[in-house]
């Protein structure tokens, strides 16, 4: 039987090209789109999974609570690792991360590299973490100060083809690294990257850094790891841990009235759920993988229903087929599992063309989203994965037009009792509404999510982003000659101001103990400061509302300070000028004065609230930001360059970005996923227009009776098309009605976590909905006029 | 819309040439048909299957364009008229009745029968009250809430008919309205034609059967696409 079912299905599938081709490409859009989302989501679920202590690897985070407000850190100071060691059994080793503040000066020989991925580490890191040595013995490797262990890559581009053993790397001139072992480069999907490993003993051997003997919480200068022994819970460690801050530094927080609790955070929870202060990089966000996994599941939803629909509308005209089986004595089950099988073999047939698109789209989507994504046939997931999911797009295609049309009774088939109506149109209406439902929310999506870009991008910072070089000044020497650079710069017309700083906007403020005029020390809140030198306002463009900024003529500056409209509002100050800050734990430092009040400016992304911030007076930042003539960028940025090289021969290369690209990067996020909904959307409308258009095919040829009628008794060819249209335009209208409010809601959902937002106006829905309407009218339309202008004799003899 | 010229033909065909494209060729269909219907004629269209008569009656009903020749309706020629007045035509002026009724099955009869006016525009108790009068006039007022598959052959007739009538064309064109009914309905439908045209109005119907053409007053018999014979019956 079976055989000749597949005979069936092949002419079938012949005959039909047309109707054959909607359904394979609906299908394999859908499959190709939902494979790409797949291979993103896997990658961002695979990180840190290559560990194969993963499951007892912890990071320790701290968050601290003082005057209501609650910060989480993911560093931890940096005596907490042996003290804990010591304290709790239960832990069996810890390693200790410490990433560079800034990049180095790697030197071999003659050669010079800068290097940001070079990490300390206690010699426990190859226990913990799995990262396989090439060359060299985990064991010993990173025991003695002054050894290093290097990545396989970097080994090569360094030693070329001599062995790199043994042979010793300069680090900015002064420190001298043994090569002790070779590490096989470190995967992408991990939270950390390092091309050095160098031992932790070095930092205090060389004074770089002195191992603090008592516990405090100030210095967060690094990273905590530790790996409970088997068979404890981590949840009775975390418990125990919230009493440590209290037992070391109890007297100290009570001053203070600070509370500090440290977490345990499973290293594979890190790059998903970890969005703490002073991160390694920025994180992703397991929202967004919740978020893409539902627009693949979505989209092929969306071509399933196509499927369903087409195949069901069709199902009428099998209707023959399936009476004369049935009077021939099948089983309903028989067909039902005939008809099924047809929709699998569909599927998959789809699958080889989604496959052969997924090969074509995957470079561009690799670089868009940021990552080395390829398939690769041999790992352990994938294969099955697609065939899972391949079967059951075929089986829940299939499904119901098989439980349809193997319910058709023989008589009424073949007695024509049931050419005449078409069998359950509201079932195939409810998936066509849904299918507008989907599409008017990805437009809804889309439109939101770009406009909140786009706002987000325009909006006034209260100083201005554009034309700033910010550039790093790499050591002291370089900071003490900055005064002399700033007046040769100055001559040329290009560059128009500068300032050192200690930071900049979309970078870290550090916090400090100062105290405000009238708060006593327990009550002194920790406040966000930069330290700049003469001209940071100017360069800046921040606008003054009241008093002044650093000037030279004044020589109290040196104690003057800044204050933004937030502080001065926080502190309670009408008329902030004259008020005094002290240092709270330094009494012997002169007490310091504000002289002037910003306008409040977004120091940070527009993801967070304005926040009090104080400008103190230092020229030592190691930060520069030049401020360039808009008409002639490249020329200035040529001329720092070049008056860099002549002022700093030790560092020819200036280490320098855009402000403006930088606070862009700020927005990847937003930016991503925009470009995953402007996809998502238009091929969820393609796959949808593409059920319409097979749709309308299916309804003209069953209605041009009908049409063949009412043209007989007069209808116009406007008429016509207005009939055709005024069922699908019905279903647009139900299916805006249902859209609206869920996409507001969703919507509503994701704007709300941005302090600075937009407001949904209902131009967006009217906007969608008219797209939406336009969409739909063109799709339909050619079989709409194809059939308003069939001459009406043609039409009625049709049987 | 040109204003009409009055005139006693309001039918007028010349050499009107008909053929359909099959395989490779064409088969011709009508060759040269020409003849005048006044207004208040009763013709009967006779001739064996094939010979052309549905063709005929499909030009004459504006359904489709002859191949060549020329067709008056009215006074106007209908061969140059765009898409839309020839809809104009068929709403108007011609009132169609088909063998197979052709009434729409999702539809109950009045509003089948109130589709002429839907398409001018016309208000809806005003649409309604007509479509009344015309079920009334042709017997199937009592069914006007009934859909076509609650009815029997002749009630569907009778208001398929209501629909030609209701829009008051100047003439009602016919293939085989008896063709699907007993001999007995048959003869009911045929009583209705002939109090319509004693009323004044314009009828062409086509028919394999004597005894409806007797109902007639003139004869056109086809024979392979031309005209064989045109007489008055007596
Ligand atoms: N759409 C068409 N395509 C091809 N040939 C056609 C078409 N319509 C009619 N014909 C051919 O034209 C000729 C005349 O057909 P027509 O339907 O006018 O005959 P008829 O006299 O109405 O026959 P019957 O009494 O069987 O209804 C026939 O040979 C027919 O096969
Ligand atoms: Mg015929």
């Amino acid at each position: 039987m079976y055989r000749n079912c597949l005979a069936v299905f092949l002419r079938n599938l012949l005959r039909q090209r047309g109707y054959s081709a909607i359904n394979v490409l609906g299908l394999a859009i859908g499959l190709a789109s939902c494979i790409l989302i797949l291979l993103y989501v896997q990658d961002e679920l695979s990180y840190d999974q290559h560990h194969e202590n993963k499951d007892r690897i912890y990071r320790i985070v701290v968050s601290d609570t003082a005057e209501g407000r609650t910060d989480e850190w993911a560093r931890t100071p940096s005596a907490w690792g042996p003290v804990l060691m010591e304290e709790y059994p239960e832990i069996e080793l810890f390693t200790r991360w410490k990433p560079p503040n800034t990049s180095w000066l790697i030197g071999y020989g003659e050669k010079r590299y800068e290097e940001k991925h070079f990490i300390f580490a206690d010699s426990t890191v190859f226990d913990i973490f799995t990262i396989p040595l090439v060359q060299g013995n985990p064991e010993t490797a990173l025991t003695k100060p002054h050894t290093v262990v290097v990545s396989e890559t970097m080994a090569t581009m360094i030693f070329g083809n001599e062995n790199p053993m043994g042979k010793v790397i300069s680090v900015d001139e002064i420190y001298m690294f043994t090569v002790t072992g070779i590490m096989r480069g470190m995967p992408k999907n991990s939270h950390f990257h390092a091309d050095f490993l160098a031992s932790f003993s070095t930092l205090a051997a060389s004074g770089l850094y002195d191992e603090p003997t008592t516990i405090q919480n100030s210095d967060r200068t690094l990273y905590t790891y530790l790996m409970i022994k088997e068979g404890y819970a981590p949840e009775d460690l975390e418990d125990k841990l919230s009493q440590f801050p209290v037992r070391h530094l109890g007297e100290r927080l009570e001053t203070l009235g600070m509370e500090i609790i440290p977490y345990l955070q499973p290293l594979t929870d890190i790059h998903l759920h970890s969005n703490l202060k002073l991160e390694i990089k920025a994180n992703s966000n397991i929202q967004y993988v919740y978020i893409f996994t539902s627009v693949a599941v979505f989209m092929l939803l969306i071509a399933c229903v196509n499927f369903m629909n087409l195949s069901t509308a069709r199902s009428a005209g099998r209707a023959r087929e399936v009476g004369i089986r049935k009077v021939l004595g099948v089983r309903r089950v028989q067909l039902a599992v005939q008809f099924i099988g047809e929709s699998v073999i569909y599927s998959f047939i789809a699958l080889a063309v989604a496959l052969v698109l997924v090969h074509l789209i995957l470079p561009e989507f690799s670089r868009f989203s940021g990552k080395e994504l390829e398939m690769d046939y041999d790992s352990t997931w994938l294969m099955p994965a697609l065939l899972a999911i391949t079967l059951c797009t075929g089986i829940v295609a299939g499904g119901y037009p098989a439980f349809v049309l193997s319910s058709f009774r023989p008589v009424a088939v073949l007695s024509g009792v049931l050419k005449a109506g078409v069998p359950q149109s509201h079932f195939r209406k409810a998936l066509i509404t849904f299918q507008f439902v989907a599409s008017i929310i990805m437009i809804v999506g889309t439109v939101v999510i770009l406009a909140q870009l786009e706002y987000m991008r325009n909006k006034k910072l209260g100083f201005d982003k554009e034309h700033v070089v910010v550039v790093r000044l790499p050591d002291n020497e370089a900071v003490q000659g900055y005064p002399a650079f700033k007046d040769k710069v100055l001559q040329y017309p290009e560059v128009v101001n500068l300032s050192t700083t200690t930071s900049v906007p979309g970078r870290l403020t550090a916090t400090s103990f100062i105290q405000p005029e009238g708060y006593i020390v327990e009550d002194t809140p920790l406040i966000p400061t930069i330290w700049t030198g003469f001209d940071f306002v100017e360069t800046m463009g921040i606008d003054i509302t009241s008093g002044r900024s650093f000037s030279r003529e004044v020589a109290s500056d040196d104690y003057s300070v800044l204050v933004n409209e937030t502080a001065a509002r926080t502190f309670g100050w009408e008329d902030p000028i004259g008020k005094e800050f002290k240092y709270t734990h330094t009494p012997d430092y002169p007490p310091m004065h504000v002289v002037g009040v910003m306008a409040d400016f977004h120091y940070h992304s527009l993801h967070q609230r304005i926040e009090p911030l104080l400008i103190l007076f230092w020229e030592g930042g190691n930060t520069m930001v030049v401020r360039l003539s808009s008409q002639s960028l490249a020329r200035g940025l040529e001329i720092l360059q070049d008056q860099w090289r002549e002022s700093y021969p030790n560092h020819p290369a200036m280490e320098s970005y855009f402000l403006d690209q930088d606070l862009e990067r700020k927005y990847a996020a937003e930016q991503r996923l925009g470009s995953v909904f402007i996809a998502g959307t238009v091929l969820s409308i393609l796959i949808a227009c593409l059920g319409l258009l097979g749709l309308a095919s299916y309804m003209a040829e069953q209605r041009i009776r009908e049409i063949g009628v009412r043209k007989a008794v007069g209808a116009t060819i406007s008429n016509v098309i207005l009939l055709f249209s005024k069922d699908f335009t019905r279903l647009i209208l139900i299916a805006f009605v249902l859209g609206v409010p869920i996409s507001y809601y969703i919507m509503q959902g994701w704007l709300g976590d941005f302090p600075y937002r937009i407001e949904m106006s209902w131009g967006v829905f009217i906007f969608t909905g008219l797209a939406a309407l336009l969409i739909t009218w063109l799709t339909v339309g050619y079989h709409a006029l194809k059939a308003a202008t069939t001459n009406p004799a043609d039409a009625l003899r049709s049987e | 819309m040109r204003h009409s010229i009055h005139s006693p033909s309001l039918i007028s065909i010349e050499d009107l040439h008909k053929s359909f494209p099959m395989g490779d060729g064409r088969i011709p269909a009508l060759r040269g048909v020409s003849a005048t219907i006044n207004r208040g004629d009763y013709v009967a269209v006779m001739g064996r299957s094939g010979s052309g008569k549905s063709t005929l009656m499909n030009i004459l009903g504006c359904l489709d364009t002859p191949t060549a020749g020329r067709y008056a309706l009215d006074g106007r020629s209908v061969g140059d008229l765009t898409d839309d007045e020839q809809a104009f035509i068929r709403n108007r002026m011609i009132g169609f009745v088909f063998q197979a009724f052709n009434l729409l099955p999702r539809m109950d009869a009045l509003h089948n029968v109130e589709l002429p006016l839907l398409y001018r525009g016309m208000d809806s108790r005003e649409r309604r009250w007509r479509s009344m009068e015309a079920m009334e006039a042709v017997g199937v007022s009592d069914r006007a809430r009934h859909r076509p598959n609650e009815m029997s052959g002749g009630q569907r007739q009778r208001v398929a008919i209501a629909r030609a009538l209701v829009g008051e064309p100047s003439i009602i064109l016919a293939d085989e309205p008896t063709g699907n009914l007993d001999s007995g309905t048959g003869e009911e439908i045929m009583a209705i034609f002939d109090r319509l045209n004693q009323e004044g109005h314009t009828i062409v119907l086509v028919t394999h059967e004597a005894h409806v053409a007797r109902h007639c007053r003139r004869i056109i018999r086809l024979r392979d696409g031309v005209i064989e014979e045109d007489r008055p019956i007596v």
